[in-house]
Parts: structure tokens; C-alpha cells; sequence
């Protein structure tokens, strides 16, 4: 069985093996009725899976043909959306020739994007390029100049960049969720979301949290009230690589279950490539903007961040 | 209802519960020895009060609303830390302060006297205590995030500069009264020992938030022995 308009469809397997054979093409594994969802990528050595009990397999990324238990799909990456999500992606945030200045200095000036219902959106640029100024203008946090509109009613979500958490800082996790007025039986299912199950982990102080686990928090803090906007600055800065990788795993998973528009600040341009539908490259003014893959190359890199950027491709093994 | 000895102790206990739980956010935001300072701020104030033979703790308080106000706009206007900022505004007042307040009252405008407090005095103090502890109480959670982070706290709806107002306020009213309990030079041990105790002994805020039980019963030695 051959099925073009399969993508992004779920597919329930029986036990068997499933097989990706084309390069490139990424699935997730999830067992029914558990939460655990295990990327697999075509390109990772190991291409065969023994499927155990009653798994359900979703198009990740990447295009390409994957070999089931009785049956191989085309995986197409272009193909349409699932009924559930049939209603054409509607723009969050429309930025208008937005500047900043500050005491006479032009940080950036003119910027035109846009960000629509699930899209993530890259911010990409060198040290002092405005990154972190740009969300907090479009936060309200710094004056600015030029447009930022919202859809009405648009919650927005905000995990700012390196917290320095004062040790000494007498708050628990609980005590901190409590500032939002959230109640501990939510507490505990946002934590859960971003993978802490630890029943008494609510009851930890928050200066004694790795910086990993503070991440998590803060994400997790970003999604009390169910925003329809994330605005996420630098979320793997001092992590280690392991943890960057499930940060990363961990904020696709929640932007597919929430329907979160993301905006990421980043220098990981293997992040960018994965995960971004555009990129904004800021050096002062908009050197590019656009889908990564058309807009993204060493000539670019090169402008935006001086000479010898070069991209290796992100290899999971 | 009159009796010295019960007003003092009353004075004492409201005035410490008030400081206390006011101290423990100058504690938890590292900035313990700013009341300390401030006692010295109030200084050239009492002095004048002095002077005046008007209430010490309406000239403390003068000054110390001046103070304030200085030090949180030079902290607006400037780049300098609020640390800085106060030592400033702290040892320029302390310098006027000696140069002012007349000798023989120098001692007991320096170390107080909670013994010599008279009703009228002794009911606007509770009034006041209250009024700061209400006034902590609706700023503590807000406080608390921006020593998180000023950002989040900000996306937050919680304006910076009006809650770090209301924070100094809080701090000029207690310390403007507390001057007349324990002197400007010892009025920084009303908000910082409770909370420092309160800290040996709980790891979390909302247990930190009760360090009024220290204060009250070191209030209470601290009116017996005047009495003695």
C-alpha cells in the first residue's frame, strides 16, 4: 500500500518491524496511551525497530519512504495537514519597521516579519546584533519605534535568557508557580510536560535546580495560561549537549501539542535548519528573512557573521 | 493602657513585626544593610527635630523620604549600583547629621530610647506598623519575581519602578519610627537579625515571611530592660 497524503497522519502498527528507508525522513514512535515519543531518524545508523506492543508512528520531518508491518508509505513533507488543523495558519505577530535605539545608538531599525499559528520563527545573529532587544521590544520592554501587532487576545510567553539565580533565593518550585497563581495540581502536569515527573520535585528550592532543570522550569512557567505566542531566548546557553538536545526535542514536542508559534533565539544553525519554518538574520538591519533553506548560505553566514562560518550537518548518533 | 512599660512593649512588638517582615525582602534581595544605612540617612532630620522641638520620627522621616527619593532617582538616572547610590546619600547625611543634632541629645538620637513613648506616639506607630505590613504583603510576591528576573516580573504586568517605590516607602515609614526604638545607629538590627534568624531556620519563603515571632520576643526584652 502506497499513500501519498499519509504525512503527519497517524499510523497505528501492529508488532513488527518498521524500516525508514530514505535518508533524511524523521518519524516518531509513540507507544498508545503513553507519553513517551522517541524521534527516529533515517540517517541515525540504525534504521530497523522492532516494534513490541501497539505503537503509533507520526511523520517528524524530511521526506522519504518508511516500510511498516504490511504496508511502506511516502512520507512527503509537503503534504497537507491533517484535517484537525485543516484551517489555513493565521498571523500571530506582525512586526512593522521596528527600531530601537538606545541613547542615539541604532541597535536595529526597519525590521518587517511576520509569525503565523505554529511557526517558528529563528532570530539568528552575532553577539550585540539586537537579538535579545528584539523580544524585548516586542515584549513592550524597551521603547521602541514602528509596529508590533498582535492578533486580539494573543497570550504571550516569555523565557528570557540565562537566568542568574540568586542560590540564597528562599522560593520553591511550587512557591514560584504560586506567582502566577497557579495551582499545584497544575503545577505538576506542566512540570510533567517538560519531562519532571518528580513527585516532591514542586517542593525543591529553586536556587538548588541544575541549570538544565531551571530551564525546564521556566518553560514550564511560560506556559502557565497557555500561550499562543513563545518567545524563547537562547534556551540551550550553558547547557550541556545532552540537555540542549532534549531542550530542543522537548520544545518541538510541546509546540506540536500546544499549537505554539515559537520565536527562538539562537546560534545553532543545525536548530535553525531543523526546526525553523523562517529565519530572521539580524546585523543592524535585516540581512535576510525567509525559509532557511532558501535563504541560508555560506555567502550570508559570511555577512552576518564575519568569515569562516561553516555549517556541518547535524548528525544524530 | 498607659502604663510606660506596656507601651513600650507594644511599640516594640508592632515596630519589630512590621520590620522583621519587611526585612526579610531586604534580606532575600541582598540588601540587608540599606535599612542600616538608612537609620543614618534619618540622622540630620532628627537632629533638626531636635531643634524644632517637634517628634524625632517626623523629622526622620522628612529626611528620609528625601533620601529615598535621591537615591532611587540617582539609581533611575545613573548607572551606578543602588549600593553605591546609598553610601552616597548614607555618609553625606551622617556627616550633616553630627554636625546638627545637638550633644546632649546626640546619644539618644543615636542608640533611642523605646522607655519614653507617649500614647499618641505609641498608636501612631501600630498604625504605621500595620499600614507597612499590609503594604509588604501586597508587594512580596511581585518582589520576589523580579529578584528572580525583572524581565519576567515585567511581562508580568509588574512595573519595576512603582513596586521598588512602594519597597522604599515601606522602608523610610519603618525605619522613621523604628529610629525612635532603637536610635539610627542600631535601627538596621530590626530588619535584619529577625530575618537572618528566620533564615537559620527555614529554607523557604513562606516560612521566611515569619520572622515577626523573633522580633516580637526580642521587643519584649528589649522593653523590660529599658524598663530596668
Amino acid at each position: 500500500m502506497r499513500c501519498k497524503e499519509c504525512a503527519k497522519r497517524r499510523h497505528r502498527l501492529q508488532p513488527g518491524t518498521i524500516e525508514l528507508l530514505d535518508r533524511g525522513l524523521c518519524v516518531e514512535l509513540r507507544e498508545i496511551c503513553a507519553l513517551p515519543i522517541r524521534p527516529y531518524q533515517a540517517n541515525m545508523p540504525k534504521t530497523c525497530f522492532v516494534i513490541c506492543s501497539s505503537w503509533e508512528v507520526r511523520h517528524a520531518g524530511g521526506e522519504g519512504r518508511a516500510r511498516y508491518p504490511g504496508a511502506e508509505v511516502m512520507m512527503n513533507a509537503q503534504a497537507p495537514p491533517p484535517a484537525t488543523s485543516a484551517a489555513a495558519a493565521e498571523v500571530v505577530l506582525q512586526v512593522s519597521h521596528l527600531g530601537v535605539e538606545f541613547d542615539g545608538k541604532v541597535i536595529f531599525q526597519d525590521l518587517n516579519f511576520e509569525l503565523r499559528d505554529r511557526e517558528t520563527l529563528s532570530i539568528l545573529g552575532p553577539n550585540g546584533a539586537g537579538k535579545t532587544v528584539l523580544l524585548r521590544a516586542l515584549l513592550g520592554l524597551v521603547p521602541c519605534h514602528g509596529q508590533v501587532s498582535c492578533r486580539a487576545g494573543v497570550r504571550i510567553g516569555y523565557v528570557p535568557q540565562r537566568v542568574p539565580l540568586n542560590k540564597e533565593l528562599p522560593i520553591t518550585v511550587a512557591d514560584f508557580f504560586g506567582m502566577k497563581r497557579t495551582s499545584l495540581k497544575d503545577v505538576a502536569g506542566l512540570l510533567s510536560q517538560v519531562g519532571i515527573t518528580d513527585g516532591d520535585f514542586p517542593q525543591r528550592q529553586l536556587g538548588i535546580l541544575s541549570s538544565g532543570q531551571f530551564q525546564r522550569v521556566l518553560i514550564a512557567w511560560a506556559l502557565v495560561n497557555d500561550p499562543d505566542v513563545l518567545l524563547f531566548d537562547e534556551p540551550t546557553a550553558g547547557i550541556d549537549v545532552g540537555g540542549e538536545e532534549t531542550i530542543h526535542t522537548l520544545l518541538q514536542r510541546t509546540q506540536r501539542e500546544r499549537r505554539l508559534a515559537l520565536i527562538l533565539v539562537t546560534h545553532d544553525l543545525s536548530i535553525v535548519y531543523g526546526c525553523a519554518t523562517n529565519v530572521l538574520c539580524l546585523n543592524n538591519r535585516t540581512f535576510c528573512y525567509g525559509p532557511p533553506k532558501q535563504i541560508l548560505d555560506p555567502n550570508v553566514l559570511q555577512g552576518i557573521y564575519g568569515s569562516g562560518v561553516k555549517f556541518y550537518e547535524h548528525t544524530h548518533d | 493602657m498607659t502604663n510606660p512599660f506596656f507601651l513600650s512593649l507594644m511599640v516594640g512588638a508592632f515596630v519589630g513585626g512590621a520590620a522583621g517582615y519587611l526585612g526579610s525582602l531586604m534580606v532575600t534581595r541582598k540588601m540587608a544593610l540599606v535599612g542600616d544605612a538608612l537609620g543614618h540617612v534619618a540622622l540630620p532630620g532628627m537632629g533638626l527635630a531636635l531643634l524644632l522641638k517637634v517628634d524625632v520620627t517626623l523629622g526622620a522621616f522628612v529626611f528620609l523620604a528625601l533620601g529615598i527619593l535621591l537615591i532611587w532617582r540617582l539609581g533611575e538616572k545613573t548607572s551606578l549600583s543602588s549600593e553605591t547610590v546609598v553610601g552616597i546619600v548614607f555618609v553625606s547625611s551622617l556627616a550633616m547629621g553630627f554636625l546638627i543634632v545637638p550633644e546632649p541629645e546626640l546619644l539618644e538620637s543615636l542608640i533611642g530610647d523605646i522607655g519614653k513613648v507617649s500614647f499618641p506616639w505609641a498608636l501612631v506607630s501600630v498604625g504605621v506598623s500595620i499600614g507597612v505590613a499590609i503594604l509588604v504583603n501586597r508587594i512580596y510576591p511581585g518582589m520576589m519575581l523580579m529578584s528572580i528576573s525583572v524581565d519576567l516580573a515585567s511581562v508580568e504586568g509588574i512595573a519595576a519602578t512603582r513596586y521598588n517605590l512602594i519597597y522604599l516607602a515601606a522602608i523610610a515609614l519603618i525605619v522613621s519610627i523604628g529610629v525612635k526604638v532603637t536610635g539610627s545607629l542600631l535601627v538596621g538590627a530590626l530588619v535584619i537579625i529577625p530575618p537572618a534568624t528566620a533564615r537559620m531556620i527555614s529554607r523557604i519563603c513562606s516560612a521566611m515571611a515569619l520572622p515577626v515571632w523573633p522580633s516580637v520576643s526580642s521587643a519584649a526584652s528589649r522593653a523590660s530592660s529599658c524598663r530596668a
